[in-house]
């Protein structure tokens, strides 16, 4: 039997060591025995040997922190089953490693607890002020700890002490024998106002000290200073909830603030505002907010696309998304300053369904067009250009009151009375395009539409 | 009378309990030692550091820097013609008070947000300055959730994102119609608007792949109040489902509808609804990781209301019974989450073990927490649950016996 007596509870290091060293050997699992702090007896060990990176080191070395007796021999036995077979790591099911699942889940807890329930208290020394908690921890976990505490107070001197260990900052960490509750002062002078907060934050309608117990054990509560706190929250709860449920209302203490005052804007500016609060069909409901067109009240060409998709809707402009790049790099191709043109919507708000988390656009319907070509309308009255593009089948319904077949519409001039219509296709549409060829030949078209129209306007 | 700081401690903190986000998790990983200077860390992970008696996690100082209010919404404790206490905070003040409390190690970092005073703009500009001092003055590097005034500029914003790790702005209510009769002074289409406008920039930061980029929140959330209105739960979660695809929002928080002080005469209060708030947190959770559309949760409901005794996953289950059982051994990972009482966790190590031969009932038992739920669900070489599946019977069974309700968890 060897007998191996490791200096420390928590050094996983020299564990992985010697257990490296008994591995070489051969030394099977129920041929060695551990223990802790025995260092007289060091009688059978073998010398530890230096070791490559183990598989599964993360979990062994979390397990070995636990306070459980039984971990080392847990660790070396799941070692040396790994040393015969790799593949022993990979499954689950293996009842050796749901224990030391457990054991790492435990510690782990353990590890959380400390970096939540710590509570520092605040104590002038001679280079200003240090702050010292008194902790007992469940586990072997304070040094392996203590780095979060280095990064997250680095411009704090600060001492844990615990009944095992207890570590120092003062710009390095040093680590010294356990101490007890005595050396760190009782209250802190901030204590008070943290118990103030503790007992306004609780809602005392929503008692439940079962939830509150099993996520802060009572084991805890003698070195939190809000615990102090509890038993008289608890007790007061019931009646200040229903006091509260009894209570009639009283009279109100000041009159409402007077509502906002109405805009005055005229013309597209106006327009727009009516707009912002339209609710003719039921698309507001979902979209973020309405899109309107955008250009100057001038413009003597006009573009009337379908509608916002998930950009536009986003960013409250028309014709942004991946259909409005292409359009921008038509436009440029033509040698059209957008900037000289009013482009809107044939419909206002996007109009969407839900597949997971994402929006997909959903095609207006003949009646959601009708709708919403009211507003359209007004569009063409204020800007009343001298020709308008219709991109797509629902623009040109919007315009026409009638569904045309944008390929037979295409290219062609529609006299309307008022205005003259251009059809072309959405430029969404030739982003839909698979075949090279066909997408080609689509946007030559879209193309010459454009500069058709563009020309026409600007005679 | 002049209220002393633990007084006016008392009050707006009193003033933001109704706020149920309290969440310091997913921020950007940093900290004091590698900034060279200050105090604070965000290590991604959130961390309670404390439960109050209502089961609730104090992980954050969430305060109000005022609780005076301009505006009337019948549901909250601050409206304008509440008689509670007033007062207010200055920004200097909050900024110490959160390092005081921070260098104890009583939070993780501060959760602030305000009563309308002046203007939109102007109380933005106030929280905006109590994370500025922090950020600046104290050196800070904790975590700052900053609630956003749904009327505020968006420059303004822009600039609390870059102070702030989360924002938030509050839906409040489910439904356009709730908001317009219980908050008068608030528009759907604005809280959507500034959820957007963050979206942009959280989206914006994200994919500025530069050395010296900005920094920025890494996520936004909203809360809606249940109970309040009419919405039934199928409501609420479609709004929610909206939410997360048009905004990408971290978490929506569900808060039920509780007494308060000096309550508003249109809403007459009762005890808040705990354990339909508990079953929307967990219907909502299907959503976003267990790969539940909208309308299957919808389908799940009776009459748009979840079954208070069932977990939504199992009262989903019982209605489709036919896709039951399911084989352990060769069932594809979408379907494993599906089964009652099967968690992600457990899910992937059942596929892992699965490798290494057929599992069988003990193997289950040792992989996950509890038995109970799965085995009417499942079927292994040792075991088939027979007819109970089909039985009148079973979801009586699997009501769990009278127990005290569990809450969510939040950090």
């Amino acid at each position: 039997m060897r007998v191996i007596a490791l200096e420390r509870p928590d050094d996983a290091d020299a564990f992985f060591e010697h257990a490296a060293a008994l591995l070489a050997e051969g030394i099977s699992p129920e041929h060695v025995s551990w223990s802790v702090g025995d260092s007289a007896d060091l009688f059978g060990a073998a010398i530890p040997a230096p070791r490559a990176k183990w598989r599964g080191e993360k979990l062994f070395a979390a397990a070995l922190l636990h306070r459980a007796a039984h971990r080392f021999a847990l660790v070396y036995r799941a070692l040396w089953r790994t040393d015969g077979d790799k593949a022993w790591l990979d499954n689950p099911a293996e009842s050796d490693l749901c224990s030391l699942r457990k054991l790492e889940g435990e510690v782990r807890r353990d590890i959380h607890k400390m970096r939540a329930l710590v509570r520092f208290r605040e104590i002038p020394d001679g280079y200003g002020a240090r702050f010292i908690a008194w902790y007992e921890p469940g586990h072997f976990t304070l040094r392996a700890n203590a780095d979060f505490f280095v990064h997250r107070f680095a411009d704090m001197r600060w001492s844990i002490v615990t009944p095992d260990l207890s570590a120092h900052y003062d710009g390095e960490i040093r680590f010294a024998p356990g101490g007890s509750r005595r050396d760190v002062p009782a209250e802190d002078a901030r204590d008070e106002d943290w118990r103030t907060y503790y007992a306004a934050i609780f809602n005392p309608a929503r008692l439940n000290l079962a939830v509150m117990q099993s996520h802060l054990p009572k084991k805890f509560w003698r070195n939190l200073p809000e615990a102090q706190a509890i038993p008289a929250l608890a007790r007061a709860a019931q009646t200040r909830a229903q006091t509260m449920i009894a209570a009639p209302p009283t009279a109100p203490r000041v009159a409402r603030a007077p509502a906002r005052a109405q805009t005055t804007a005229t013309g597209l500016a106006d327009l727009r505002a009516q707009l912002a609060s339209c609710e003719k069909c039921p698309l507001h409901r979902e979209a973020t907010q309405v899109v309107c067109g955008a250009g100057p009240s001038n413009a003597a060409l006009m573009i009337v696309a379908e509608q916002p998709g998930d950009h536009e809707d986003l960013c409250g402009a028309p014709l942004v998304g991946p259909a409005g790049k292409i359009f921008d790099e038509a436009l440029r191709r033509i040698g059209c300053d957008r900037k000289t043109i009013y482009v809107t919507n044939a419909v206002k708000h996007f109009k969407f369904t839900l597949k997971g988390q994402r929006r997909i656009h959903a095609k207006p319907s003949a009646g959601e067009i009708d709708i919403c070509s009211w507003w359209l309308h007004r569009e063409i009255e204020q800007v009343r250009p001298k020709l308008i593009v219709a991109m797509g089948a629902s623009a040109l319904r919007a315009l026409t009151g009638q569904s045309f077949s944008v390929c037979d519409s295409r290219g062609k001039i529609l006299d309307l009375g008022e205005s003259r219509i251009l059809t072309t296709t959405h430029p969404a549409y030739l982003l839909r395009l698979q075949d090279e060829q066909q997408k080609r030949q689509a946007w030559r078209a879209f193309l010459d539409d454009l500069a058709q129209a563009h020309a026409m306007a600007c005679a | 009378m002049r209220l002393d700081l633990r007084q006016k401690l008392a009050i707006l903190a009193d003033a933001a309990k109704y706020d149920a986000s309290c969440a310091s998790s997913g921020g950007q990983r940093r900290d004091s030692l590698g900034m060279g200077k200050g105090v604070g860390s965000v290590t991604g992970a959130g961390i309670c550091h404390s439960f109050t008696p209502d089961g609730r996690c104090v992980s954050l100082l969430k305060i109000l820097l005022t609780n005076y209010c301009m505006y009337d919404c019948a549901f909250c404790v601050n409206r304008v013609s509440s008689n509670v206490r007033r007062a207010r905070f200055t920004p200097a003040e909050a900024a110490q008070l959160t390092v005081d409390f921070y260098r104890r190690n009583y939070i993780e970092g501060l959760f602030l947000s305000s009563g309308i005073i002046r203007s939109p703009d102007a109380t933005m500009e106030q929280l905006i300055e109590t994370a500025r001092l922090l950020r600046e003055d104290h050196a800070f590097h904790g975590y700052i959730h900053l609630k956003t005034i749904a009327d505020a500029d968006p420059a303004l914003i822009s600039r609390a994102g870059e102070l702030a790790d989360r924002l938030s702005v509050n839906v409040e209510l489910p439904q356009e119609a709730s908001l317009k009769a219980l908050a008068p002074e608030k528009r759907l289409s604005t809280i959507r608007k500034s959820m957007a406008t963050i979206r942009g920039e959280i989206d914006d930061h994200a994919h500025d792949k530069t050395v010296r980029k900005k920094r920025f929140a890494t996520g936004q959330s909203t809360q809606m109040i249940v109970g309040a209105d009419s919405a039934d739960d199928a409501t609420i979660l479609r709004t929610s489902a909206a939410l997360y695809g048009g905004y990408r929002l971290r978490r929506v928080y569900y808060s039920a509808f509780s007494p308060i002080p000096d309550a508003s005469a249109v809403l007459p209060v009762r005890a808040p609804p705990l354990q339909r708030e508990h079953r929307l947190y967990q219907a909502d959770w299907l959503l976003r990781n267990y790969g539940f559309d909208i309308e299957e949760l919808a389908e799940a409901t009776d009459d748009g209301m979840l079954d208070l005794d069932l977990d939504p996953k199992t009262s989903w289950a019982l209605k489709n019974r036919a896709l039951f059982p399911v084989d352990i051994n060769r069932a594809p990972r979408e379907m494993l989450l599906r089964i009652p009482g099967l968690g992600v966790r457990v899910a992937d190590r059942v596929i892992a073990a699965r490798r290494h031969g057929a599992l069988r009932l003990d193997d289950i038992s040792r992989l996950a927490s509890s038995l109970r739920k799965i085995l009417p669900f499942i079927t292994t070489p040792d075991w088939s649950p027979g007819s109970t599946l089909d039985s009148e019977g079973l979801k009586q069974k699997l009501r769990p016996p009278p127990r005290q309700l569990e809450l969510f968890s939040c950090a």
